[in-house]
């Protein structure tokens, strides 16, 4: 090892300020230490590394500086032309001769796990994954201490090399979906990797389709029920998204809540969340059409009202409707991005526009008003599917007014038969309604208490669909 | 095209569907004009025809384990013979995917928008039911499948509100026919009776377990109830006037919920035909599309869904534009077309039922349904 | 030329979006720049047809219009026009108003008398032709003018919020005579064996006990009345008119709308005779379908004397059986009642709160003694107009059909059955 490696180094990490090589003079020669300052914990290094070599007073080789001398427990022997990648992998890199082996010390500023704002409990944990690999890794292992449990790693990015971490249970999880993936993974080819959103796209079936094809969750619970009924986790380092799949799209009507509370209370909820996405995507189409084509449809109590409340209005019911959306949908991205203290003045600013002067100087009408913001509270029924349900709103709005509710209808019908072309994974994509999984009802929209799942569902391939065994109760003999 | 197996249930489904929908409209008012008060007694024969003709098409299944239709007639009859069967078969579903068009356009002229253009009713239907069709047999039917609690909701919605009332209406509705007014009203109607044919087109689609038999029965039955109690409903309510009426679904509704308060119970009528126009539409454009590829050797759909939707819209725009003359066209001309296919076939493959060899085909690896 | 064919193929790729841009290119503009219905249509919410002095078929035609002020209530205008038919009537109006007619909401028909000495069943084709408007509209005879009695109403509405139709619509808790009456049943009728159809009668009196009209105090109501601006003159096509009633009537002519659940009768679509009271209590009992809530008895016995019992009927039950015994024809039916009694007004002051189980009897058969007077004074309305008002033929067709078909061909007309029809009623009674 000579002062031209530590040049070396520093040439190809472009002399990096962050970039620390350290020698040790020690009687059996010079030990060379490199590591990056920003990502590696400096008082372990004294600790761990320096300190113990400093302080040893007998015979040193090799062997004794890495089992006997060095407290650190990961070391790892590398190669001469590792040396580099492995100070980029946030490890200390130690060099004694022409012997080199790195030490994993890593260190670098990390969340605490706390609860994800997309999905708040009432009741039940309340930890969120973070953007580190290990604590979210870690935050599933104590949920699955099993010998069951498969984690495999993989590399993406040719310069981010994020890491990636399969997980799935083996007796439980299909193979062929798990090779299928896989493959799929190390197929990446791209330069960075900065989200697990990025690796959702690759393992998607249609990576070009509006609809969702992975699970997005931010919770290591509702992974865990995940894994446990045989899906695959991937976990993405940088990302507090971890993405299951096999994917459902029912998946999106139930919360975490769901399983924490009385089961009828959680179907009443769930049927409102039902109701939510309809509300949602096809209430002002029918409004449209409604007010262009089809007046029969409603009694004529609420068409004098709706005329009454409409009759000076500048706009065509059309333009009106995209007016309002366009308001509500500036004031909801101004929501997102302003600071929390002029939050609360654009709300007031927001609702005076668009509530009150807007219908009084008569831009706008009240029933307009009201099936915009109906509609746009009802997409947060469903969080997950919030971009979507707002595609879709377009789609039929366009389709409401130009023809009607048959459009409407017609829409509905194509929108359904696409999402069960989506067959990703061999798992269809409507389950357990279509195909008709009479077993699975059990937990799509509505849901039995937990003693009566005795099978895992049977729309995600497994070769273990038992859960409950003997109806849930030890074998007391 | 890959995607081509359904399920027993899917089938059961499928059958349901093309049994209800195109009798929504204007059939009961032509049924009485033709058989008077022993209208319903034509009805409960031709649903129970109906139950013997599933019937048939369970037995052929089971008989001819993984064979289809054209493979079937090629077996026995030839292959000559197949194709001539199977061009009359695409012929009778172009005839039926017509009447599709014709009569959900006036259902929604009639209920919807007096103002709808046959346009606006063809930019809308012919894509979706053409990207139905494309996508495959499977998708369909589980597209199906997923509709059909929603058009059974509708419509069981639509009897209980129709029922109500009934009780206290006294007329008598199962009154004798006598034989040959019985036969010449079948006859006149035999247009609108040929739609399990479907089934017969779907055979080599089905994925078939002899323990599932019970799931092609049971939505079936149940569109058959629904079917016979809105008939039984119609009847009663309208008697006399029962030959003004275009659009049965939503008028038996209307008669029974008082004009003041919530007539609009019709919507439900309403939603429920637009679903299942849709997707009879989807059927019977797959059926066609089968058909004429099978006759024409063609592996390929975009050309001849191409040809069947430009067929579809010359003869709707420049021949059938008026609903009268497709119900004359219908009832004068396509009776005999459609009396000989409805009564032929059957026929032909109950004798290859009975008489016929066991066979199967290799068979293939399906997807999951 | 590749590359537009590459990028052909590209937009062929996804034909569905290909269709929903098209969809968007051609129709979305169109769609932008339409108003709503209700700027382009004009709402019928009630229609009344009659004839002029000129043979000519006059339509007032109640339309909703936007209120001037905020409110979000009902508003209405009278319109009027004229035609040959109803048809081209129909036309001109909506020429008059200047917008597409939209008549789907229209809550009932209401046809004057003139119109009505013609055949009603041809007239009102186009009502059942297309598909405009429903085949269940009321359809109500108004045996005075159809342009006053919309007037009364026009201004009922706007002074006291109660609406004309509500009047007219409404199924009396206190009246026998409930009748279903609309476009449908007239038709049934029209086209039964019998060719009789029954309507709902509403009327204008002079009697202010019969009815209801805009002014706020009996005897102030000719001056409130007079108070409101005329414009109900001219009955010809092209005048639209304002709600209200001229300022110079009389009292005596003052104008009620009275719907108290008499009943027209029209054969083969024609006006034949008003049933009223007794008589169209008396057709009622026939029909399972029309249940009076209320039943009136006066009782005069040893017991009760001159007691007035006023009965909730809970239940109603008909049951018949026609038969031919000898070339005659027989109906026989059985009408069951349970009812509660919920009033008795009796002069002896010993009786009050009387226990009626002791009197049931006599009750009883003051009941079963009143409906077999109803059933008989429709009986000989019948006979006397040749009106087959209690649809016998029909029945008779439909339960025993090769009887009737016999008798008919014997020479005999649906008129000789009503005639020659030996009609038995046995009243069963049970007090709950």
């Amino acid at each position: 090892m000579s002062f031209l490696l530590e040049k070396e180094i520093k040439e190809k990490l472009s002399n990096n300020p962050d970039l620390i090589s350290r020698k040790l003079q020690v009687e059996a020669g010079d030990i060379y230490l490199f590591f990056l300052k920003s990502t590696t914990d400096k008082t372990a290094i004294s600790k761990e590394i320096i300190e113990p070599i400093l302080r040893y007073n007998g015979k040193f080789d090799l062997q004794k500086l890495k089992s006997g001398i060095i407290l650190s427990s990961e070391i790892v022997d590398i190669k001469k032309e590792q040396i580099v990648d492995h100070i980029l992998k946030n490890q200390v890199v130690v060099a004694m001769d022409d012997n080199v082996f790195a030490v994993d010390l890593e260190k670098y500023p990390v969340r605490v796990p706390a609860e994800p704002p997309t999905s708040p409990n009432i009741y039940g944990p309340r930890e969120g994954f973070v953007e580190s690999l290990s604590t979210n890794v870690s935050l599933i292992r104590r949920r699955l201490p099993t010998k069951n449990l498969v984690i495999k790693n993989a590399v993406v990015g040719r310069e981010t090399n994020t890491k990636i971490s399969v997980i799935y249970l083996k007796n439980i999880a299909d193979k062929s979906i798990v090779k299928q993936l896989l493959k799929k993974i190390n197929n990446i080819d791209i330069d960075g990797v900065v989200d697990s959103y990025y690796i959702a796209e690759f393992i998607k079936l249609r990576p070009k389709s509006i609809f969702e094809q992975v699970g997005i969750q931010e919770k290591p619970d509702i992974v865990v029920a995940k894994v446990l009924e045989g899906r695959i986790a991937i976990l993405v380092d940088g990302s507090p998204i971890v993405i299951t799949v096999p994917y459902m799209i029912f998946e999106d009507l139930q919360s975490s809540n769901d399983y924490y509370t009385n089961y009828i209370y959680v179907n009443i909820v769930r049927i409102i969340r039902s109701i939510g996405i309809i509300l949602a995507t096809i209430i002002p189409g029918l409004y449209l059409s409604i007010r262009l084509y089809s007046y029969s449809i409603i009694p004529l109590n609420y068409v004098i009202v709706i005329a009454n409340s409409t009759k000076n209005l500048p706009f065509t019911p059309v333009l009106e409707i995209f007016f309002i959306l366009i308001l509500f949908q500036i004031l909801y991205e101004v929501s997102l991005r302003l600071p929390q203290y002029l939050g609360l003045a654009t709300s007031i600013v927001g609702a005076l526009i668009l509530g009150d002067t807007g219908v009084r100087a008569g831009l706008i009408s009240p029933p307009g008003v009201i099936v915009v913001a109906v509609s746009i509270m009802a997409i947060y029924t469903i969080p997950a599917q919030a971009s979507q349900l707002t595609i879709l709103r377009a789609i039929f709005i366009v389709l409401g007014s130009t023809v009607g509710i048959f459009g409407i209808v017609g829409g509905m019908v194509y929108v359904i038969n696409y999402i069960n072309t989506l067959n990703a994974y061999n798992t269809p994509y409507l389950a357990p309604y279509a195909p008709k999984i009479k077993e699975d009802y059990k937990d799509a929209i509505f849901k039995k208490p937990l003693v009566e799942m005795i099978k895992r569902p049977k729309s995600i391939p497994s070769h273990n669909f038992t859960r409950l065994a003997s109806g849930g109760e030890k074998n007391e003999k | 095209m890959k995607n081509n197996t359904i399920s027993c249930h899917q089938l059961g489904v499928i059958a349901g569907l093309v049994l209800f929908t195109l009798k929504m409209t204007a059939l009961p008012s032509l049924l009485y004009e033709q058989a008077g008060n022993g209208s319903m007694i034509v009805v409960a024969t031709v649903l129970l025809v109906k139950c013997a003709f599933i019937g048939l098409v369970i037995g052929l299944k089971i008989k001819f384990k993984n064979m289809g239709l054209y493979d079937i007639i090629k077996k026995f009859l030839g292959s000559i013979i197949a194709k001539v069967l199977y061009f009359i078969f695409f012929l009778f579903f172009m005839f039926k995917l017509l009447s599709m068009v014709s009569d959900g356009y006036t259902f929604l002229k009639d209920t919807a928008d007096e103002e709808y253009t046959l346009i606006m009713f063809f930019i809308c239907f012919l894509p979706v039911v053409t990207a139905l069709v494309y996508s495959g047999i499977r998708n369909i039917g589980r597209t199906a499948e997923f509709f059909f609690p929603f058009i059974v909701a509708f419509v069981v919605i639509i009897v209980v509100f129709s029922l109500i009332p009934l009780w206290q209406l006294d007329t008598n509705i199962f009154a004798s026919i006598g034989l040959g007014r019985f036969a010449n009203t079948v006859f006149k109607v035999s247009f609108w009776m040929g739609d399990l044919f479907t089934l017969l087109i779907l055979l080599d689609k089905i994925d078939f377990a002899k323990k599932d038999i019970k799931k092609i029965i049971s939505p079936f039955a149940v569109m058959a109830v629904l079917l016979f109690l809105i008939y039984l409903i119609y009847f009663i309510l309208y008697k006399e006037t029962s030959i003004f009426h275009s659009n049965v679904i939503c008028d038996i509704v209307r008669y029974a919920i008082s004009a003041t308060v919530g007539w609009h119970m019709d919507i439900f009528g309403m939603l429920a035909y637009m679903f299942c126009a849709f997707l009879q539409g989807a059927i019977i454009m797959y059926c066609a599309n089968d058909s004429i590829k099978k006759v024409l050797n063609f592996k390929q759909d975009t050309i001849t869904l191409a040809f069947i939707n430009i067929v579809i819209v010359v003869l709707e725009f420049f021949f059938l534009n008026d609903y009268l003359k497709y119900i004359y066209f219908a009832q004068n001309i396509l009776c005999y077309f459609s009396a000989v296919t409805v009564a032929f076939v059957p026929i032909l493959l109950l004798g290859l039922l009975i008489f016929g060899k066991k066979g199967e085909k290799n068979a293939k690896n399906t997807a999951k349904t | 030329m590749q590359k537009i064919l590459q990028k052909l193929k590209n937009l062929f790729k996804y034909p569905i979006i290909l269709i929903f841009v098209l969809i968007c290119i051609f129709f979305l503009p169109t769609a932008i720049n339409t108003s709503s219905i209700s700027f382009r249509a004009a709402v019928i919410v009630a229609m009344g047809i009659d004839k002029n002095d000129q043979d000519q078929i006059e339509l007032y035609s109640v339309v909703n219009v936007s209120s001037t002020t905020e409110s979000l209530s009902e508003n209405s205008k009278v319109v009027t026009s004229s035609g040959a038919t109803i048809g081209e009537a129909l036309s001109n109006l909506s020429l008059i108003f200047g917008r597409t007619i939209k008549l789907w909401h229209a809550r009932f028909i209401m046809i004057g008398p003139q119109i009505s000495q013609d055949n009603l069943g041809q007239m009102l084709d186009v009502v059942v032709r297309t598909n405009k408007i429903r085949n269940t509209v009321q359809l109500i005879y108004c045996d005075s003018s159809v342009k006053d009695l919309f007037n009364v109403g026009i201004q009922l509405k706007s002074q006291t919020g109660v609406r004309l139709s509500d009047i007219i619509c409404y199924e009396h808790e206190y009246s026998t005579t409930s009748i279903n009456s609309n476009v449908d049943s007239f038709y049934k009728g029209y086209l039964s064996k019998g060719r009789v159809s029954k309507l709902n009668l509403v009327s204008l009196s002079g009697d202010i006990t019969q009815g209801i009209n805009p002014a706020s105090d009996i005897d102030s109501g000719l001056e409130s009345s007079s108070s409101q601006s005329s414009g109900t003159d001219g009955g010809k096509g092209g005048e639209s008119s304002e709600g209200g009633v001229t300022g110079s009537k009389s009292k005596a002519e003052k104008s009620y709308i009275s719907n108290v659940g008499d009943l027209a009768i029209f054969k083969d679509g024609k006006f034949v005779a008003k049933a009223s009271g007794q008589v169209a209590e008396g057709i009622n009992w026939f029909y399972n379908q029309y249940v009076p809530k209320k039943l009136f008895v006066e009782v005069s016995t040893p017991k009760l004397k001159n007691a007035k019992v006023n009965f909730d009927v809970l239940y109603k039950s008909v049951t018949k059986e026609m038969f031919f015994h000898k070339g005659i024809p027989f109906y026989e039916s059985k009408i069951y009642l349970h009812v509660d009694v919920a009033e008795v007004v009796v002069e002896d002051k010993q009786k009050v709160g009387i226990s009626y189980s002791l009197v049931e009897d006599e009750i009883k058969s003051a009941v079963a003694r009143r409906i077999r007077e109803e059933i008989s004074s429709a009986l000989n309305f019948c006979k006397t107009y040749n009106v087959d008002a209690l649809s016998i033929n029909n029945q008779m067709y439909e339960s025993k059909q090769k009887q009737y078909m016999q008798y008919i061909e014997n020479g005999n007309t649906e008129d000789d059955l009503i005639q020659n029809t030996q009609v038995s009623a046995e009243v069963e009674i049970k007090i709950v």
